[in-house]
């Protein structure tokens, strides 16, 4: 029996041997340099698509931007530095927090033409349109749809879409306008776009890390949209797209070209195809960056956005008349011109 | 057959190893906690814990060498970041109970020794205040441990005073956990189920539970002092975790003795 206890307390005493524990690094600039450096290096889901289509080497990076870091720099000049590290992935879902500022990259859009004013936005709503929840709608003059759903941060229920569609039935045709529309929560990207379906349809995949590695990924999951149980959308649909179509935004392209009768119209979305997730450096800020891709239906990567079915750009003579040409090119389309 | 138990609360501090006791200790306790779960964050947050624990240790009536043992465990916490700009809220509960083999005086006289196994499991939840969309992380697991328990008491003056140390140490059990970057909107939304049931063993989930009290007299009651070790751990699915807590703990201890 004494041997027993005896080996009992060894046990206690020798278990502390094997802790688990991260590697920590120093809350200096170069600890918090090579923290932010690693987490993307872990966590980061496009290295090696980007590595392929943009010709990101993600050492290479470390590299060059190491030089730059040096014991007294101060928390601006670190972030600068951090913050055109993170460019180099060129994702607007990658942000760095820190008190003074949020480090980002908006090149996505601001390098673009926005396609859009609020001014033009506002003529076509007029003073006299609906508002369900996200969602400014109204009948234009000849007898379209106009619905706006300015962002999925913007929530919006079932009872809503309901009244939306059925208030909207008897036009001929409906025009999305998701100009501008930078994102938000996928669920309701999801529940807008199941109105404009009967059937279940395959409209892309999804991926997580399983590891450290630039390519440990789990098998593709299938994503299906189903039919909404409510008022469904049964004619034509033109979807306005820009650049500033992001994330969630972007997910919904993705699933409303796959739908029947829907033409998607304008310029390339602007992609932001990674379901974000959020760390920290030991110095207390916060970063952001994608985790999980989406890819389409013939699983190929949307992060740098989706082509339109027609190419269509705002011209300055259209905006000048006071007519925006999306939604006059949607209105033709949806007239069978 | 033997007639219905009776339950008498003894005024007097009795020596333990009695064959038809039972004692029901109720413990609080205060101290610190370290969190580290690499889903949430790369860095271990600190800060101060409360426990509330219940345990209940029961000699069989059919056997005086058997004990049966069970322990409820709560706690919550409130951590922050090294950076102190960010903040853990953990809470959990914990149950096991199981059977030890006593054995009376051993090593020397008023010594006794209680070894056996566990079964329980444990449910809680660790939320960080920064997050986006890895703002939590789920605790739930189920485990099979060993648990060594010693009981030593003596006199001061006519006083009794009664030393408990016990230790628990899960062998073999299941956890839930995320896969390394999946999202719970990815496993509960869209029921993507993807080896989030991992086997816990010694080699990725050791952990270890140590409580020492000391119960004392106090007129008619017996308050019990003491210091609480919860050393959990695991490391499945690229994830680490580990909580390691300390606390001192006060509370009460009742022995009830059965009278047939």
């Amino acid at each position: 029996m004494k041997r027993q206890i005896l080996c009992f307390l060894w046990l206690i005493c020798t278990l502390w041997a094997s802790c688990v524990r991260e590697d920590t690094f120093d809350n200096t600039p170069e600890g918090n340099f090579e923290a932010l450096w690693s987490i993307i290096d872990e966590h980061y889901c496009f290295l090696d698509y980007k590595a392929q289509t943009i010709g990101l080497d993600w050492n290479r990076v470390h590299t060059q931007y190491k030089q730059r870091i040096n014991p007294n720099m101060n928390n601006a000049q670190l972030q600068e530095v951090l913050t055109e590290m993170l460019a180099e992935l060129r994702d607007g879902h990658v942000n760095l927090y820190t008190s003074a500022d949020v480090s980002r990259y908006w090149s996505w859009h601001e390098d673009y033409p926005r396609n859009w004013t609020q001014e033009l936005r506002d003529k076509y709503l007029g003073t006299d349109y609906k508002i369900a929840a996200g969602i400014n709608y109204r009948i234009l003059d000849d007898n379209i749809g106009y619905l706006v759903y300015e962002s999925f941060s913007n929530g919006v229920g079932e009872g809503n879409l309901d009244d939306v569609m059925y208030y909207l039935r008897s036009c001929n045709g409906l025009i999305i306008d998701m100009r501008g529309n930078t994102g938000g929560q996928v669920t309701y990207a999801e529940m807008l776009s199941q109105r404009l379906t009967n059937e279940r349809i395959l409209v892309g995949y999804t991926q997580y890390k399983t590891g450290r590695g630039h390519n440990d990924f789990s098998a593709p999951k299938a994503e299906y949209i189903e039919p909404s149980k409510g008022v469904r959308w049964q004619k034509r649909v033109v979807v306005l797209q820009n650049r500033e179509c992001y994330s969630a935004c972007n997910v919904f392209i993705r699933n409303a070209r796959e739908c029947p009768q829907v033409t998607t119209l304008g310029d390339m979305s602007g992609g932001g195809a990674g379901m974000p997730f959020s760390s920290e450096l030991p110095n207390g800020w916060a970063v952001r960056f994608s985790a999980s891709p989406s890819l389409d239906k013939d699983m190929q990567h949307i992060e740098f956005g989706i082509a339109p079915d027609i190419p269509c750009a705002l011209t300055k003579t259209d905006a000048d008349k006071g007519e925006d040409t999306l939604i006059e090119q949607a209105r033709k389309i949806l007239k069978g011109g | 057959m033997s007639s219905p138990a009776l339950l008498a609360q003894e005024t007097v501090p009795s020596l333990q190893g009695r064959d038809r006791e039972s004692l029901h200790t109720t413990l609080f306790g205060i101290g610190k906690v370290n969190h580290l779960d690499t889903y949430l964050s790369p860095l271990e947050y600190k800060g101060p814990q409360l426990t509330i624990l219940s345990e209940t240790h029961r000699t069989l009536q059919r056997n005086p060498h058997i004990l049966f043992t069970t322990l409820l465990q709560g706690e919550f916490s409130y951590t922050d970041s090294p950076a102190q700009n960010a903040h853990d809220i953990g809470g959990g509960v914990r149950y096991d109970a199981g059977w030890g083999r006593k054995w009376k005086d051993i090593l020397w006289k008023n010594l006794n020794l209680t070894a056996g196994g566990m079964v329980g499991g444990t449910l809680g939840i660790l939320y960080n205040n920064r997050n986006g969309n890895n703002p939590a992380q789920a605790h739930a697991s189920i485990a099979t441990s060993a648990f060594v328990r010693a009981d030593y008491c003596f006199k001061i003056k006519k006083h009794t005073i009664a030393l408990h140390y016990q230790a628990h140490l899960p062998l073999l059990g299941a956890a839930f956990m995320p896969q390394y970057g999946q999202s719970y909107y990815d496993l509960f939304d869209r029921g993507n189920y993807d080896h989030n049931i991992r086997c816990t063993h010694l080699g990725n989930a050791l952990s270890l539970r140590q409580l020492f009290t000391v119960d004392i007299p106090v007129r008619h009651a017996r308050v019990s002092l003491g210091y609480l070790s919860d050393l959990r751990q695991l490391h499945t699915n690229g994830i680490k975790q580990h909580e390691y807590g300390r606390s001192f703990v006060i509370g009460y201890t009742r022995e009830i003795l059965r009278i047939r």
